[in-house]
């Protein structure tokens, strides 16, 4: 008797879930929607989509896109530029954090500080930081030379273009990662970490064998996040570099966009786009699962 | 208690803010479809809508003057500033929502082959069409098609500081190449912060409009004018133009970051008193005697390019879905009407397009100084090479922009094996279209 | 040891000094760059301090008019986007965090990989779906087109924090006699306030700062956000850098305010779900 109940609770419970989800589900059908528009259109001719008609061409745009020797190096920038950005962003979210943690005075001021870029629009961030970099009016080599640093052309250097876009992309988005890492970091009760000093062990090592591991999670969110955020990356190219100099900045988001609405090859365009939508999604996937069996050995 | 009046409140916000949000979008639709109901001459109640440069000058300019059309037509015209981007998604959509589209010339062979431009044979009169120079109306046709009304054609010119030059003991403008190289090194002073000129080296679009024009100079061009499904670009002619180009870098006549610099540097730059010499369009002649922007007033000479240079044209065109195709007409006809186009190059001081417009200019011109920079354009545009275009024009420029760049970068120096590979991408891009 | 801890603090002081100054220079440098003369910007070699000191780029600005309509079009758009996400996002929110069903899982996953599609693959359909609805150039296109976004973030982030809710107080509430919508209502929602409320402020900043769909789907000058507004200093012409600057400063002075007062709340709200994942 009791066990019935149960079962028509149980079952009732469901069919809340599901009537509780519909809305959602109609904003993301939506989304879904589309995103099988971008496929049916990356199967039509270029001509067809500026036409408004439907020329199947099977995987011609496909095999357009993988064959282009452009869209390698493309490639290769985009995967160098997560990386990067990725790597850079967790070095200074750990040193910082740590340097949070100890809360000393004017931690609220700096905390504030670090909120801000999380705030700008892009394309403003973006804007105020191509002033600052242009080699002749630019403050930022104008400080350099007052420190006798002999400033790069930001813009125009092929390896300095690189860095501006490494700098921008950390400056917009290290702010995350460091509160992201700040919260898990002040979890971490102050007992152990006495204990640890009592046992006699120095900063580094209290920081290697206590506050690291319990960082894991967090830096698995982190990277979960970040990643496809740095693989998509589309805003800070087109207001600093516009892809140069000589495509050294031009990123897969960018291409995408400028195959569309510069060149009007919108079927490749799709097909470029889904690709990278693939490869956005199977990475997810497999980092997803490689974090999840890590957290069960872990236990 | 509170939470649950802060919450009704919330919502009742929510919902005024839904219906305040979804009629401004309403008004405009409904102006839309009340101009359908309208007698042939008179407009009053159709409302044009005309999409022009985000910010750019000329359309600044028809916007102050664009009263006299309503109070013509009794209509009402909308200007909307509008990027690459909206124009073309809107005419893929042919939605129809912009009537009258501002044209970049090198756009005009891809819009009128996808259909997204009205061919105005049937509109103008041949008469009208006589009164302009034979360039311009080249210049927006396409396939023995009339498709924009030009409102204007230009070329680069060259701007130089009278200041410098009489210090310098020059007594003209260069007028070869090698005297634009000569007099740009001698007048390059670092320590006065001073450089000779700027040839933009960017990966963009601006700086290969420059490169045509040196490239024309030296005789060469892109697309061949005796063969357009040909590509002309790799010949002796690109090379020897690179290689000048490359000499200002080198012998360090142009400032040391300028393989990054676009158009929007150069002016700024000369504005401030950067540069001795700078190639540009016609319109920076008001932004020159403007003092908020300006630190050169009075001190500026005007002078056409050595020789040759490309000619661009900017002009009104119509979409075929528009629902006020005769509106739009008679925009397009008053917009470049004869007394229009002169006070467009008489407030510009820029070169007119139509004939009559050209000759009442000049005589309405009193300035001596003024005078002469009209005539300065106006050889630019006499001397002026109107570029072979293609439906994939933009494409080309993109592909030149990279080899522009990877040159002036010296990201190679090998400049013939660069040229040489650059002109077989773009020969395969060139047959795309074919 | 003092010796130790001062060495320490100094260095502790340092990192912060030079993060917090690479962070916050920006906007010292844009407040700068837009109380300058537009001769003065360009000025070789650069002059940190403006002299003279102009509001002159802020009475462009203002009397320009057309930035009052941005900001009010932008917070509209943001709010409505907003509000819209908030109540569909927290019932399923709950549902996936608190009910065990298959269904459910499935739509998870879904949403998990809807998130990973980047923005520019669904700009082309986008306009070509809304130009069909004839909701181009609408407000209400701008924010159908800005909902899948900030649900599905919403429901990913809501998710996190209402797992955190005790069931104990969700039982209780049921044999209270409140139904499930009372319970979200009355018991969740208050709870998790916190969580809410900085879920609410990253949707609400997604909308307020996004320009790649506005530009393509909004026209007229009237129905314009602010960055658009923004992005129309910059033609491929000419960069108007002072009026540029001038707007940008009024565009994020409100949210750098808000941020300064709510730093404390905000940083617990904004981490805390991230975290316990």
């Amino acid at each position: 008797m009791r066990q019935k109940k149960y079962v028509v609770l149980k079952q009732r419970r469901k069919r809340t879930g599901i009537l509780l989800c519909i809305p959602a589900f109609l904003v993301v059908a939506y989304a879904i929607y589309m995103l099988g528009y971008a496929l049916v259109m990356s199967f039509n001719s270029n001509m067809g989509v500026l036409s408004g008609e439907y020329h199947f061409v099977g995987w011609e745009n496909y095999r357009k896109v993988l064959e282009s020797e452009e869209m390698r190096g493309v490639v290769g920038n985009t995967l160098l530029y997560a990386a990067a950005t990725i790597v850079t962003e967790l070095g200074i979210g750990l040193l910082v954090s740590a340097a949070l943690r100890r809360n000393l005075r004017g931690s609220q001021a700096a905390k504030v500080c670090i909120m801000l870029p999380m705030m700008m629009a892009p394309i403003a961030s973006g804007t105020i930081w191509r002033w600052m970099l242009t080699d002749r009016y630019g403050i930022v080599n104008h400080l350099l030379g007052l420190l006798n640093i002999d400033g790069p052309m930001w813009l125009a250097d092929k390896l300095a273009a690189k860095f501006a876009i490494l700098f921008v992309s950390v400056w917009t988005a290290a702010p995350f990662v460091i509160l992201v890492l700040l919260a898990s970091i002040s979890s971490v009760s102050d007992d152990i970490i006495e204990a640890a000093r009592i046992d006699g062990a120095g900063g580094l090592q209290v920081y290697w064998n206590i506050i690291f591991p319990h960082l894991k999670s967090a830096i698995a969110v982190i990277l979960l996040i970040r990643i496809p955020d740095a693989l998509k990356m589309y805003d800070i190219v087109y207001i600093l570099t516009d892809g140069g100099p000589a495509n050294a900045t031009q990123v897969i988001s960018f291409y995408v966009y400028n195959k569309g609405f510069t060149s009007l090859k919108f079927g490749e365009a799709a097909a470029a786009s889904f690709l990278l939508f693939l490869f956005i999604a199977a990475f997810s996937v497999f980092f997803n699962s490689l974090v999840n069996r890590n957290k069960k050995k872990g236990r | 208690m509170k939470k649950r009046v802060v919450s009704v409140l919330l919502c009742a916000g929510l919902v005024i803010g839904a219906i305040a949000g979804c009629s401004g979008g309403k008004d405009a639709e409904t102006e839309k479809t009340d101009s359908k109901s309208s007698e042939e001459g008179d407009y009053s109640g159709q409302t044009l809508t005309i999409a022009v440069e985000d910010g750019g000058e000329y359309a600044l300019w028809y916007e102050s003057i664009k009263s006299e059309f309503e109070e013509k037509t009794g209509a009402k015209v909308t200007l909307v500033g509008a990027n690459d981007e909206a124009v073309l998604a809107e005419c893929m959509a042919k939605s129809g929502y912009y009537d009258v589209l501002t044209m970049d010339g090198p756009m005009i062979p891809q819009y009128a082959s996808l259909g997204y431009l009205m061919p105005l044979d049937d509109y103008i009169d041949q008469e009208e069409i006589d009164d302009f120079f034979d360039s311009t109306i080249e210049s927006v046709s396409w396939n023995d098609s009339l498709y924009c009304m030009p409102y204007l054609v230009h070329g680069p010119v060259i701007y130089y500081r009278t200041d410098l030059f009489e210090a310098a003991d020059f007594d003209h403008a260069p007028e070869t190449v090698d005297e634009y190289f000569e007099m740009s090194k001698a007048l390059t002073d670092e320590s006065q912060g001073v450089y000779g000129t700027i040839i933009e080296g960017k990966q963009s679009s601006e700086p290969v409009s420059q490169l045509l024009d040196k490239l024309s100079q030296f005789g060469g061009e892109l697309i061949s004018s005796d063969d357009p499904s040909k590509i002309a670009f790799d010949s002796q002619e690109t090379i020897d133009t690179f290689e000048y180009i490359m000499k200002f870098y080198d012998e360090g006549a142009v400032p040391e970051g300028c393989s990054s610099y676009d158009n929007g540097d150069v002016q700024n730059m000369f504005l401030q008193g950067q540069l001795a010499m700078a190639c540009n369009w016609p319109y920076m002649w008001s932004m020159v005697n403007d003092e908020e922007y300006s630190k050169v007033v009075g001190k500026v000479g005007v002078a056409p390019q050595p020789g040759a240079n490309a000619v661009w044209s900017w002009s009104f065109g119509i979409s075929p879905d528009s629902k006020n195709k005769e509106l739009a007409v008679e925009w397009c006809k008053w917009s470049t009407s004869s007394e229009i186009i002169e006070r467009l190059s008489e407030n510009f001081i820029n070169p007119a397009v139509r004939e009559s417009s050209a000759k009442n200019a000049v005589a309405a011109i009193t300035d001596e100084e003024d005078a002469k920079v009209l005539e300065a354009m106006n050889k630019s545009l006499e001397q002026g090479v109107a570029p072979t275009l293609s439906t994939n024009f933009q494409e080309l420029r993109t592909r030149v922009a990279l080899t522009l760049n990877r040159i002036a970068t010296k990201e190679t120096t090998d400049i013939s094996g660069e040229v040489k590979t650059c002109a077989e991408d773009l020969q395969k891009i060139l047959d795309e279209v074919q | 040891m003092t010796k130790k801890k001062i060495f320490t603090n100094i260095y502790t002081y340092f990192i912060l000094i030079v993060v917090s100054v690479f962070l916050i220079f920006p906007f010292i440098w844009l407040v700068f760059t837009s109380v300058k003369t537009e001769v003065q910007l360009f000025e070789v070699p650069v002059k940190i301090l403006p002299d003279p000191f102009t509001i002159k780029n802020y009475i462009d600005v203002i009397q320009d008019g057309s930035m009052m309509v941005y900001l009010k079009n932008s917070l509209l758009i943001s709010v409505l986007t907003t509000g819209i996400a908030l109540v569909i996002s927290i019932p399923a929110a709950y549902a996936l965090a608190k009910i065990k069903f298959r269904a459910g899982m499935a739509f998870f996953m879904i949403i998990l990989v809807i998130r990973m599609v980047p923005g520019v693959t669904q700009i082309l359909p986008m306009f070509q779906v809304l130009t069909r609805l004839h909701l181009i150039n609408t407000r209400i296109g701008l924010i159908i087109s800005y909902l899948p976004g900030s649900v599905i973030f919403m429901i990913m982030l809501l998710r996190t924090f209402f797992m955190e809710f005790p069931q104990e107080l969700e039982d209780a509430g049921m044999i209270d006699g409140l139904g499930t919508v009372g319970v979200i209502r009355r018991l969740v929602i208050p709870i998790s306030l916190p969580g809410i409320c900085s879920a609410t402020l990253m949707s609400f900043l997604s909308s307020w700062n996004e320009f790649m769909y506005a530009s393509v789907i909004i026209r007229s000058p009237e129905l314009k956000t602010m960055p658009l507004g923004i992005q129309s200093y910059v033609s491929t012409f000419q960069i108007y850098w002072g009026k540029l600057t001038a707007n940008a400063v009024i565009y994020v002075l409100p949210v750098v305010l808000f941020t300064i007062f709510a730093s404390k709340g905000l940083i617990q709200g904004m981490t805390a779900g991230a975290v316990k994942e």
